[in-house]
């Protein structure tokens, strides 16, 4: 192996400070929801990567604090009335200084076998994937793991990563997973939650920011 | 309306209430009334940032026991700015709670919780999570009385005023009022 497994588990719902963003979940829960989502889930496990395919990186389920267990069955979901889950992601992170060293190799070789003094675009590029392929086998992907818990009764997802890049990859999986539809907190949501009467909701959008600034400034 | 333009619509709210929190825990010496009828103390500390003004890219980021309490976090207000991210230390009861507090998307981060008794295991996950909704329920309740001081009329007549008052001082108060 080149390099041990590159992980990133962050911390969250089990150890550790506590760093998340809440979504409001839109919509209703099916009757039959708890039996649904865990099918649901199995559909979008996380599965290990594949050297061969294209794909650089993969991203699914897998057990909150337990980012290799990956048979998602209801005890291993279900905390009461909480659903959560470990939003797994792994990807080839082949270090450039190797590939850069595997590839001056490979294209000296091949120069070598059907001569000529360089190779075409083409021929590169064919080349490139050849090497990547075969470095996939000598590294372990880069894994990182971020929980996630689904307060049912609230509506409230709590996801513990503040990077918009992990939360539009969480947005989207868990829309595809449970059919349901998050919204980021923020104040209106935050009002709306707390049954400020519709007047009062009403009215917000009609606020101005108001200006504590001095005159001159 | 759909729901994505009310809530960017809306964003502004957070910092106000942030500087809301600022002017309150400094107007009531960090005790603050909740709808309930209870009290908790809260505090800003450890770092401020502060963004606005002429522009968004201006951006004022203080870090010192108390950033608050500093003439240069003053400042900042008076020139438009108003505050994005702030550390807060919040207590009720026997119970604290320190955490960043993102002003446009009511976010908290680095949350230290009051110390939890579980070792290990699902329990301590529900013990962490029950700290945790206890400070969101703390910090809804403060929103909630903003919001509803915010709509209502009380908020130009009185709040806003004092509010500059405890930033320029009554003389300039009155003025900033005679201009608007």
């Amino acid at each position: 192996m080149v390099s041990s497994r590159d992980t990133e588990v962050s911390l969250g719902a089990f150890r550790g400070s506590i760093s998340f963003t809440k979504f409001h979940v839109r919509g209703d829960l099916p009757a039959d929801f708890r039996d649904r989502f865990v099918e649901a889930i199995r559909l979008r496990t996380f599965r290990e990567l594949d050297a061969t395919a294209e794909a650089d990186q993969g991203i699914g389920w897998c057990g909150v604090d337990q980012p290799f267990e990956l048979d998602l069955v209801h005890e291993k979901v279900f905390y009461g009335d909480y659903l959560n889950l470990g939003l797994r992601t792994d990807a080839w992170r082949i270090p450039s200084s190797l590939f850069k060293a595997s590839f001056r190799e490979a294209e000296r070789e091949l120069l070598g076998k059907q001569g000529g003094e360089k190779l075409t675009r083409s021929q590169k590029k064919n080349l490139e994937a050849v090497v990547v392929r075969a470095l996939r086998q000598r590294v372990v992907p880069a894994m990182s793991v971020v929980d996630l818990s689904w307060s049912l009764g609230d509506r409230v997802v709590r996801f513990f990563h503040q990077s918009p890049k992990q939360h539009e990859a969480m947005i989207a999986l868990f829309e595809k997973t449970f059919g349901l539809e998050l919204a980021e907190d923020g104040a209106y949501l935050t009002a709306e939650k707390r049954g400020l009467e519709s007047t009062l909701l009403e009215r917000l959008h009609q606020l101005e920011p108001m200006s504590l600034a001095t005159q001159n400034a | 309306m759909d729901l994505a333009p009310r809530i960017e619509r809306a964003r502004f709210l957070g910092r106000e209430f942030l500087v809301w929190l600022w002017y309150e825990s400094e107007r009531l010496d960090g005790v603050l009334p909740l709808s309930t009828g209870e009290a908790c103390e809260l505090w800003l500390e450890a770092q401020l940032t502060l963004v606005g003004g002429e522009s968004e890219k201006s951006e004022s980021r203080l870090k010192s026991e108390t950033p608050s309490a500093s003439p240069e976090a003053k400042e900042a207000l008076r020139q438009g700015k108003l505050p994005t991210k702030a550390k807060v230390r919040i207590a009720r009861g026997p119970q604290t709670w320190t955490f960043a507090l993102s002003a446009d998307t009511l976010s908290i981060s680095g949350v230290k919780i009051p110390a939890v008794i579980t070792e290990d295991g699902d329990e301590r996950f529900f013990e962490r999570m029950d700290l945790v909704e206890n400070l969101e329920a703390l910090l809804a309740d403060l929103f909630g009385t903003f919001l509803e001081l915010r709509v209502s009329e009380r908020f130009a007549s009185e709040v806003l005023p004092g509010m500059r008052e405890w930033l320029h001082g009554a003389d300039a108060t009155h003025a900033i009022a005679r201009a608007a």
